[in-house]
């Protein structure tokens, strides 16, 4: 299904001309996502093959009892652990495109629906603490750009070179002891995934991020303040607030449009962090206790499936500029 | 009388640079900045103690003391963040040069590799790396090395593509310079300082995913006194025991605005061009 | 009275001072044109004007008026209300003067709203596509649909005379506004500069680097040098009688075709 929808989007740019992406150009993009793809899997799957710990020990001693080397080695035998690496690997890819990626072996339950509860959570926190970044770094990247060099941009650019060197863990936890204990007002354990429950995961995200973006928006803004067509309004008169508001902004946020993407795409794998301070039922949280507890296919599962939305929303993200920059749309 | 002129000039740099000296003899001297108290000796009669004139930061679960945790904690983290740099800086540029020297199937290769990687969040990849190979702090940093590297590739392998058809380049190949000579003499030059500041300003970010990394159990393990460790240890005390968290958060925080104040400086006079 | 009156201007940006006294008296119906090397000051002087030197740069001593008034005295929302309708500029590419991601419509329709606050959009269009086609540009209709970057040069350059002309201001200021052109389009330009002089009474004054086009064109010419007038006077004397050695220089500058200058 998650493969499908890049799809249908492809054959619909694929049939209109006067994109100027080509069809090589995307053709070419699809046929690099499913080579990083096929690299992802096989790096992560030979990592599994050589690492030390082994899941069915853990599995075992996970329910309590003390494995013998000999029921270890048949239960191995059983789910084909000793076979070769590469008959291992082509088994689990044919699975896996066939919409199998095996079972948890912690959990129980097939890779798929645990993947599949935890992305919708995890989407929610992305999307909220990218608005939430938003709503604090646009308009401090504005002010610091349009006052360049007064006292309230040197303020800005300070708060944000201290914001940058904050680890997001220690924000979340200062966030938790501010709110959570000394002021109860939201719960510690964000569990529910209601709205309550990702006020503060979300706040310590978009603090991370806002940092950065802040600076962003202001370099871009001061680019396009010095560019010739706002000499050319002002020469015609044009008021400062229609230059700045209806032409300066809405093109300085062309630039930021990819570092969006990207930005969504890692946060959609990069929330494992802030997930495990709030307990917030998401897809990192999922990952970290998978990963601790070497459950192999899960955490394949997860790899493959966040490399394929990070990859598929940074190629929606390239073909959104064909909507929204004329230059590119439109051949000279 | 020169030096002292630059070192005037160039006065947040020079701040800075003191500063980040600091640090490194903190985490050098450790033992005597601490006052000789043994960051992992454990006096369970003295377990969670608020910070006291015997103990300035307080201690932790197990009684350790907080403050020798913190400066003992310096070592990991520099030591561990400047060996990420050093990989990746090392072999970034030695890949990127080859690539961007030779081009055809090399840089092919190389490339694509890299592509694979950048293609990719990071902490992703570095998390699942470092959990799989086991939780260690060398572990940690080959994991970051690893999806790190490829940045300094292209920059390295961008900056050589620039000059490698240049007249001067190609007259060097004609009258018969070796190949080692061409690349140490002519690529390596070339690369070299937008490599340096790039290292010098990824100090402070390699120090923040290599304490996250840690603070999710996958980096440094217990009793290593390591800051992300810390936190991650002090969480379950926070109502508690708030000072297990504000310290070794702060000591991340401030070393982090210091070495990133530093590759801002340091990049600032080297390339004024930017800002 | 003179139209506009430069009375020892000196500009700098910071403590560098880029233009020292310099004085221009443009009488009605005149074109006069500031030539200068890139660096001179030339564009400076204009951009004084209009005030919009860009960040940094101020106007330290001496004064300009326009019809008597000093436009230093102005407050910024006066200054503003006569950029686009006593005063136009004309720039050496006009379509980087527009917004690369909107139509020209939208500019254009944006630039007579702003000073004509109560007309509607649809005759703000209506407005501009005549004044288009005024400037001999056929299909108005289709430019103001179009983005910049899809027409030529020459068009670009009539789109942006075309906006310097829909008030018929008193005073154009032009920058260099052949210098991007081909020979055969420049020359249409040029010619375009000259009818605007005789059928709006427009005064024109024009920054060029380009003696030769400057003499063929104006009344009136100043060189200037470092930021200094090097040598002034009409078009006879710039050309045949100045003894002023960098004048000369600027002169024997200008190609000449077939052992004829080509002015």
């Amino acid at each position: 299904m998650i493969l499908c929808s890049p799809l249908c989007l492809c054959k619909l740019f694929l049939e209109r001309e006067e994109f100027y992406l080509s069809k090589k150009q995307l053709i070419s993009r699809l046929l690099q996502i499913v080579v990083v793809l096929i690299g992802i899997s096989f790096i992560t799957f030979l990592l599994t093959y050589v690492s030390p710990g082994d899941p069915v020990r853990h599995m075992l001693t996970a329910s309590g009892t003390m494995p013998t080397d000999e029921t270890v080695n048949a239960i191995r035998q059983e789910m084909g652990l000793n076979d070769p690496f590469f008959t291992q690997y082509f088994r689990w890819v044919g699975n896996c495109l066939h919409g199998d990626f095996g079972d948890s072996y912690m959990l129980h339950k097939p890779v798929v629906t645990l993947l599949a509860a935890r992305l919708w959570p995890t989407l929610k926190l992305t999307i909220f603490s990218v608005i939430l970044m938003l709503i604090i770094a646009v308009p401090l990247g504005m002010i610091s750009a349009v006052y360049k060099d007064s006292w309230i941009d040197y303020l800005v650019r300070g708060i944000t070179f201290l914001g940058v060197s904050l680890p997001n863990f220690w924000v979340g936890l200062l966030l938790m002891l501010a709110f959570c204990v000394k002021i109860q007002i939201f719960p510690v354990i964000s569990s529910g995934g209601d709205f309550k429950s990702m006020v503060l995961p979300s706040l310590t995200l978009a603090i991370a991020m806002s940092s950065k973006y802040t600076r962003q928006v202001r370099t871009a803004v001061l680019e396009e303040l010095s560019s010739d067509y706002v000499i050319g309004a002002k020469a015609r008169g044009v008021k400062s607030w229609k230059i700045l508001w209806l032409n300066v902004f809405p093109n300085s946020l062309l630039p930021l449009i990819t570092m969006l993407g990207l930005s969504i795409g890692s946060l959609l794998g990069g929330t494992s962090v802030v997930e495990v301070i709030f307990s917030y039922p998401g897809l990192g949280n999922l990952a970290v206790s998978a990963i601790t507890s070497c459950d192999y296919y899960l955490i394949q599962g997860y790899v493959l499936w966040v490399a394929v939305i990070y990859m598929v929303i940074n190629l929606l993200v390239d073909l959104s500029y064909y909507f929204v920059d004329p230059r590119m749309r439109l051949k000279r | 009388m020169k030096k002292e002129n630059f070192f005037l000039k160039y006065k947040t740099f020079t701040i800075f640079l003191i500063l980040a000296i600091l640090i490194v003899l903190t985490a050098i001297f450790a033992p005597v900045v601490s006052g000789g108290v043994d960051p992992t000796a454990s006096d369970l009669t003295q377990a969670i103690e608020a910070p006291s004139s015997e103990h300035i930061f307080g201690t932790d679960k197990m009684g350790r003391d907080i403050y020798a945790r913190v400066i003992y904690g310096s070592r990991v983290s520099l030591t561990a963040s400047f060996s990420i740099v050093a990989i990746v800086f090392v072999v970034g540029l030695v890949l990127g040069i080859l690539a961007g020297y030779f081009g055809g199937w090399v840089d092919t290769v190389i490339m694509r590799i890299a592509d694979m990687m950048i293609a990719f969040p990071g902490l992703v990849l570095a998390l699942a790396v470092a959990g799989i190979m086991g939780a260690s702090v060398r572990n940690a940093v080959l994991a970051i090395s690893l999806v790190t590297w490829p940045k300094y590739a292209r920059l390295a392998r961008s900056l050589v593509m620039k000059i490698r058809h240049r007249d001067y380049v190609d007259a060097a190949i004609v009258t018969g310079s070796k190949t080692f000579y061409m690349l140490s003499r002519y690529m390596l030059p070339n690369a070299l300082p937008t490599l340096v500041i790039t290292a010098a300003t990824d100090i402070g970010s390699m120090m923040l995913e290599l304490a996250a990394l840690s603070f999710l159990g996958f980096g440094a393990i217990p009793p290593t006194p390591e800051w992300g460790l810390m936190l991650s240890e002090g969480r379950a005390y926070m109502q508690s025991a708030p000072w297990l968290m504000i310290f070794p958060g702060l000591a991340i925080f401030i070393t982090v605005v210091v070495f990133n104040m530093l590759g801002d400086s340091l990049r600032d006079i080297l390339d004024p061009k930017s800002e | 009275m003179a139209l506009l009156e430069i009375k020892n201007a000196c500009i700098s940006y910071g403590s560098r001072e880029i233009v020292k006294d310099f004085n221009l008296t443009l009488e009605p119906g005149q074109l006069c044109s500031i030539v200068g090397e890139s660096g001179s000051g030339k564009t400076t002087v204009i951009r004084a004007v209009l005030g919009l030197l860009p960040g940094g740069g101020k106007v330290t001593g001496g004064d300009i008026l326009f019809e008597g008034n000093s436009l230093l005295g102005k407050s910024k929302e006066e200054w503003r209300k006569l950029r686009g309708t006593e005063i136009s500029m004309i720039f050496q590419d006009s379509g980087a003067m527009m917004n690369p991601t909107r139509k020209i419509g939208a500019s254009y329709v944006e630039y007579i709203r702003t000073h004509e606050k109560d007309i509607s959009k649809q005759d703000a269009w209506d407005k501009a596509v005549r004044m288009l086609e005024r400037m001999r540009l056929p299909s108005g209709d289709n430019i103001m649909r179009s983005y910049p970057f899809q027409l030529s040069g020459g068009m670009r350059q009539r789109v942006g005379i075309a906006m310097g002309m829909t008030y018929e201001p008193k005073l154009l200021l032009a920058d260099e506004p052949t210098s991007a052109l081909d020979v055969t389009t420049q020359a249409q330009i040029i010619r375009q500069f000259m009818e605007l002089r005789d059928d709006f009474g427009t005064n024109i004054i024009m920054v060029t680097h380009n003696l030769g086009v400057a003499a063929y064109m104006s009344d009136y010419l100043i060189v200037m040098k470092d930021g200094l007038i090097e040598d002034q006077g009409d078009r006879d004397y710039i050309l045949h009688h100045s003894e002023n050695a960098y004048t000369k220089m600027l002169l024997d500058a200008v190609p000449s075709l077939g052992g004829e200058r080509y002015v």
